[in-house]
């Protein structure tokens, strides 16, 4: 876990960054608040795995988003 | 050389954890400590997906 907001707020930087051609952002999350959601959506988050995550079902969600299935 | 994935989290373990995965299927990820160092990373990659944690 980063610093307590430091995760939204790379979210954030990067999403207001117009250089850079924006990437699919995974938060991993320990926390299903639906207060946390919001703040994440609100700083461009794309999707959330609750943690204890499935390395795995990480893996294979990477895979789908990079067009690279097994 | 730049790579699809980016992964943060001040975790060492989790970092490692996370970046063996991706390799087990062939995916190679960059690693960051903090959120500066995300940054960073994410401006040298400019990664398809970034995993960040909270």
């Amino acid at each position: 876990m980063m610093p307590n907001g430091d995760a939204y707020e790379v979210c954030r930087t990067l999403r207001d960054d117009p250089d850079l051609e924006q990437p699919h952002v995974i938060m991993l999350t320990a926390s299903a608040r639906e207060v946390d959601r919001t703040r994440a959506e609100e700083a461009g988050v794309d999707e959330f795995m609750t943690k204890p995550f499935s390395p795995r079902d990480l893996r294979r969600r990477v895979q789908e988003l990079l067009g690279s299935h097994e | 050389m730049t790579v699809p994935v980016v992964v943060a989290d001040d975790s060492r373990t989790i970092l490692e954890l996370i970046v063996l995965t991706l390799r087990r299927g062939e995916i190679e990820a960059a690693s960051a400590g903090d959120g500066a160092e995300a940054l960073e990373r994410i401006r040298e990659h400019r990664p398809r997906v970034v995993i960040l944690t909270r």
